[in-house]
């Protein structure tokens, strides 16, 4: 049916060139620290810091592009997650994992320019990641497109990115400042079965395809044909000044998955499968090693884990089927034929209840593959504990790539583009315009492959189909690239502001281990791509998965060459690392860049004119088995400061009291906003899906008076 | 002469409204401006007019419904000169009103049966060259629609069964195009195309006082169209504008004033804008 549906709808791409925008945004400088000095050293030490990005409900989710929803709530908070390591000569190096779908370069510079010079981070030794969960905000690209499309609700956001940056930078400043002696150990393990290459298609186009991992036998080949290997750093601190204890205090994972659980329709915050295994080790750690939360579920972990993503381009999370809602067809509303009655055109989107049944099993899914991703980890940590050393140095070299003004000396294209395969969206959330055709019935590459391959692949783009770009922005795509090799003991991390391939990283991997010596068998493991990191310019493909045209391929914007000049660029800073005397960083520059994120659309809620308090206890409004549901009377979004400051608190009753069992971070608990309601509040609803069965419950608003901000019991059956 | 009917009419729409907020019903309200009152080829007024419908749709089971409401057009402008109209004198005006039942099954096939009743409706003089007196008339129509095939497919017939008596035949298609792919919000360009065929509807020498459309059984007019929607930002609402050309085949459809010269047109053009609240649910 749907099929149907899409096959008697046309695409008009020429009709629309008439009435698109094709001006070019302004011009803005991002912020140009001096790099980074070190500090005065002594013993290998590191610390850790966290800070709650959650913005208030209204602005878009990025990640799904124009297909992203506005948030109206949110479910497992956003952090920033930063560990900073210092070793003996007082060389720094900051790691930073945010609850994002990317990081742009804007964004990672006016991190580095909010930190004080005595920290020892700027921006060259500032590794800002995402963990790519698709139910994060946009708006905070210095990429006038990234701004427009990156989301349903369109625009830069100049408070949004004034927030992350400040928060983040708050998360830095936290784990910089008072680092402890420490010890680390870095650790891999093949976790297989729980990834698939979503563009296989593209993926057996590689010749030779380099052996990452053998894979367990009988595995399907889509679920072989990834990078499964789970890197970690364990991180255990000193208890006491001496430095003779040591404990966990958290680690720095890598691992390539895309944050796709939650499906396309989703209107809530979450931080997604990284969300869950972030929190996984976080609460073993502290359950077996760390005392300060015990009894006090609303304070912060104690342990860190932070979970950057790896050559996760063409992986997807195993989510099932049923947890993808189909997308918008344009249909006739069905209507009365009254003379005179005028036809209407809509959008038809899957039933409200077909849209909650995808979000369910997404949810559950997440929950379930986050279970399992924990417990790799904890074993993968455990496993650690031998071989924990304080001997370890550091040393990074970072490079600004103008890849727009420099593609020629780069070798690649001059002019970023996207394909026609970009529109229709990947397999993990398709857009409505996969599929259509002109006049219904002549194909325009709206699609992965097919016509979205060239027949005249003679331009520097290759076999891109880019009608696209005459309804892009001019120049509204990125113009630099920030990379870096940074060295953590044997450890080398290449870190790049794209979403690579299995195989592209692989060839970056054995670019970088040759330039370092290594043949692919130490490359492989001693070279970890970390991706998404210190800007967002899409995705990375080799040069045979590009001809393909999968949406990878349409998405990676300099063309055939860009997986290789990063993996020559790349090779080229691991090559000058190595020469450096001593180990030490290279003299890095931090160069003057610019961006065009268009004019700021001041999406984030503003300010109510009126006062604003709490107008209505908080009352139960189902208080079943599998879900109970409450609401109450807050404040405006605009007012909702929900940087680390719990709105909602889950208390069971206990022999002794009453006993916190959740709050409003828990991916069991959402928290919606449903709208004004009355003259000086909003209404907020809880939906707690998994409440404790027979327990007598209340929820309570932090910060309100016992009475005034505590429900009524409610008794779960 | 209307009043009673109209009262009759009303008290359809008025306890279809009364029921509406206990069973579920689906109502709608339309609100068109166009620049000239077209009907089936024939221009109907020579200036703007400003036309609302309202519906009440109430289940019966499963995909059937039975809708009941009512159109009325406002002529806002006195028609001066040659202008047809259908207002009594030379000022602004309510012209004709209809109010309509049908019965329809709304699947992957859309299905429709009804009944129209025209009120103050003006019929073309015997000369042909001006619209006559007031007058009232029924139809009853059957259509069919494919919306999930390509082109949309819809075919219709109306038979007269009153005062004109004969019948019309419509022929439409309509193809969305992707308007912009690169951002929201969404919206399309809709191109339709319309063909209408009468028989019996046309002058008739042997009763001269009777009313008619046409001036023969044959295609009236092929009328292309080409329709947006208009994102305005309000989930409940809906809004889209067209362009269309007429191109008139029957020499009744050639007509755009009362003077016998104003026939000289094949080709005419003619615009819409329409805001829709298409289906608003009872409990909603």
């Amino acid at each position: 049916m749907e099929g149907r549906a899409v096959s008697r709808q046309s695409a008009g791409l020429l009709l629309a060139l008439a009435i698109a925008g094709c001006g070019t945004a302004v011009e803005i400088p991002l912020p140009a620290p001096a790099p980074h000095r070190p500090v005065s050293g002594d013993v290998l030490r590191a610390g850790f810091g966290r800070a709650d990005i959650t913005p208030p409900p209204g602005l878009g989710l990025g990640g799904n592009g124009p297909e992203g929803r506005r948030a109206r709530g949110w479910r497992t908070r956003l952090y920033a997650r930063a560990l900073v390591l210092q070793d003996a000569r007082g060389e720094r190096i900051a790691f930073v994992v945010a609850d994002l779908a990317h990081i742009s370069a804007l964004l990672q510079r006016r991190v580095a320019e909010l930190l004080p010079t005595e920290l020892g981070i700027s921006a060259d030794n500032l590794l800002l990641s995402a963990t790519h969960t698709h139910s994060g905000p946009g708006h905070f690209y210095e990429a006038t497109e990234f701004n427009l499309n990156g989301s349903s609700v369109v625009g830069f956001d100049q408070k949004l990115t004034d927030f992350l940056a400040g928060q983040i930078a708050g998360a830095v400043r936290q784990a910089a400042e008072h680092p402890k002696a420490a010890r680390v150990a870095w650790g891999q393990r093949a976790v297989w079965g729980l990834t698939r290459n979503r563009s296989y298609e593209a993926f057996r186009r590689n010749t030779p395809r380099w052996d990452l991992e053998t894979p367990p036998p009988g595995l399907d080949r889509e679920y072989a044909a990834v990078n499964p290997l789970w890197t970690m750093l364990r991180v255990d601190v000193a208890t006491d000044q001496a430095g003779t204890t040591y404990r966990p205090a958290g680690a720095y994972s890598i691992f390539a998955i895309h944050g796709t659980g939650n499906p396309s329709v989703t209107e809530l915050y979450d931080a997604d499968i990284h969300g869950i295994a972030e929190r996984g080790l976080e609460q073993y750690i502290d359950r077996k090693y760390g005392a300060g939360k015990v009894g006090n579920r609303l304070a912060p972990p104690e342990a860190l884990h932070l979970v950057a993503n790896g050559a996760e381009g063409d992986v997807s999370p195993d989510w099932p089927a049923e947890s993808r809602c189909p997308p918008a067809l344009l249909e006739l509303v069905p209507r009365p034929e009254g003379p005179g009655t005028p036809t209407v055109w809509d959008w038809r989107m899957p039933t409200r209840a077909a849209q909650s049944a995808c979000i369910a099993s997404g949810r559950r899914f997440i929950r379930d593959i986050g279970d399992s991703l924990t417990r790799h980890a904890i074993a993968l940590f455990e496993s650690l504990q031998g071989q924990l050393s304080g001997d370890v140095d550091l040393a990074i070299g970072f490079e600004t790539l103008a890849v727009r003004r420099d593609s020629t000396r780069l070798r690649i294209c001059g002019e970023p583009a996207v394909g026609t395969s970009t529109a229709a969206g990947a397999e993990d959330a398709r857009t409505r315009f996969a599929g259509w055709k002109f006049l219904g019935i002549l194909g325009i590459g709206l699609e992965e492959g097919g016509r979205a391959i060239t027949t005249d692949p003679r331009t520097c783009q290759g076999f891109k189909r880019t009608d696209l770009v005459k309804l892009t922005k001019k120049r509204g795509l990125p113009e630099f690239a920030q990379v870096s090799v940074a060295r953590v003991g044997d450890m080398y991390l290449a870190t790049l502001p794209v979403e690579p391939t299995t195989m592209a990283a692989a060839a970056i991997q054995r670019s970088v281990g040759a330039a370092l010596g290594f043949e692919w068998e130490a490359a492989r493991r001693r070279v970890t791509i970390v991706g998404l990191t210190n800007g967002f310019l899409q995705y990375l493909t080799t040069r045979a998965e590009y001809s393909a045209q999968s949406y990878e391929g349409g998405s990676t914007l300099f063309g055939p060459g860009e997986g290789e000049m990063f993996a020559r660029e790349l090779a080229r800073l691991a090559d000058s690392l190595n020469r450096t005397g001593a180990g030490r960083s290279l003299a890095n520059r931090v160069d003057s860049i610019f961006g065009r994120p268009g004019g700021d659309k001041q999406l984030w809620p503003r300010a109510e004119p009126r006062p604003q308090e709490l107008t209505a206890a908080p009352r139960w409004t189902r208080c079943g088995a599998d879900t109970v549901t409450g609401q109450w009377i807050g404040p405006g979004p605009d007012r909702l400061n929900l940087a680390g400051n719990p709105q909602v608190a889950l208390e069971k009753q206990t022999a002794s009291g009453w006993d916190v069992v959740t709050w409003d971070d828990d991916p069991d608990v959402e928290v919606w906003l449903l709208g004004p309601k009355g003259k000086p509040g909003w209404l907020y609803e809880l939906r707690w899906s998994a409440p404790p069965s027979g327990a007598r419950l209340r929820f309570r608003l932090p910060g309100q008076e016992d009475g005034a901000g505590v429900s009524p019991v409610c008794e779960v059956g | 002469m209307a009043s009673g009917p109209l009262r009759v009419g009303g008290g359809i729409l008025a306890l279809s409204l009364i029921a509406l907020p206990a069973a579920g019903q689906v109502a709608g309200v339309d609100l068109t401006i166009a620049s000239r009152d077209t009907w089936r080829g024939l221009l109907r007024t020579s200036l703007p007019v400003v036309q609302g419908d309202a519906f009440v749709s109430v289940p019966l089971s499963g995909r059937l419904a039975l809708t009941s409401g009512g159109w009325m057009s406002l002529e806002p402008f006195a028609p001066h000169g040659s202008s047809l109209t259908s207002c009594d004198q030379r000022k602004a005006c309510f012209g004709e009103k209809r109010i309509w039942a049908e019965l329809a099954y709304n699947r992957t096939v859309g299905l429709h049966a009804g009944w129209i009743w025209y009120l103050d409706r003006r019929f073309p003089a015997a000369n042909g060259t001006s619209l006559g007196p007031r007058g009232d008339t029924h139809e009853i129509s059957l259509s069919l629609r494919l919306p999930r095939l390509y082109l949309s497919p819809r075919i219709a017939g109306y038979l007269d069964v009153d005062r004109v008596g004969g019948g019309y035949l419509e022929g439409s298609v309509a193809l969305p195009v992707l308007g912009n792919i690169n951002a929201a919000p969404f919206w399309a360009l809709v191109l339709t195309a319309e063909l209408g065929y009468s028989f019996g509807q046309s002058f008739d020498q042997d009763h001269p006082d009777n009313p008619f459309y046409y001036a023969g059984r044959r295609v009236t007019h092929l009328d292309l169209g080409v329709g947006s929607d208009l994102p305005i930002g309000v989930e409940w609402l809906s809004s889209s504008a067209s362009l269309h050309t007429r191109i008139a085949v029957d020499d009744a459809t050639t007509r755009h004033g009362l003077k016998p010269g104003d026939v000289d047109r094949w080709l005419a053009f003619y615009a819409r804008m329409s805001l829709s609240a298409p289906r608003w649910k009872a409990g909603r």
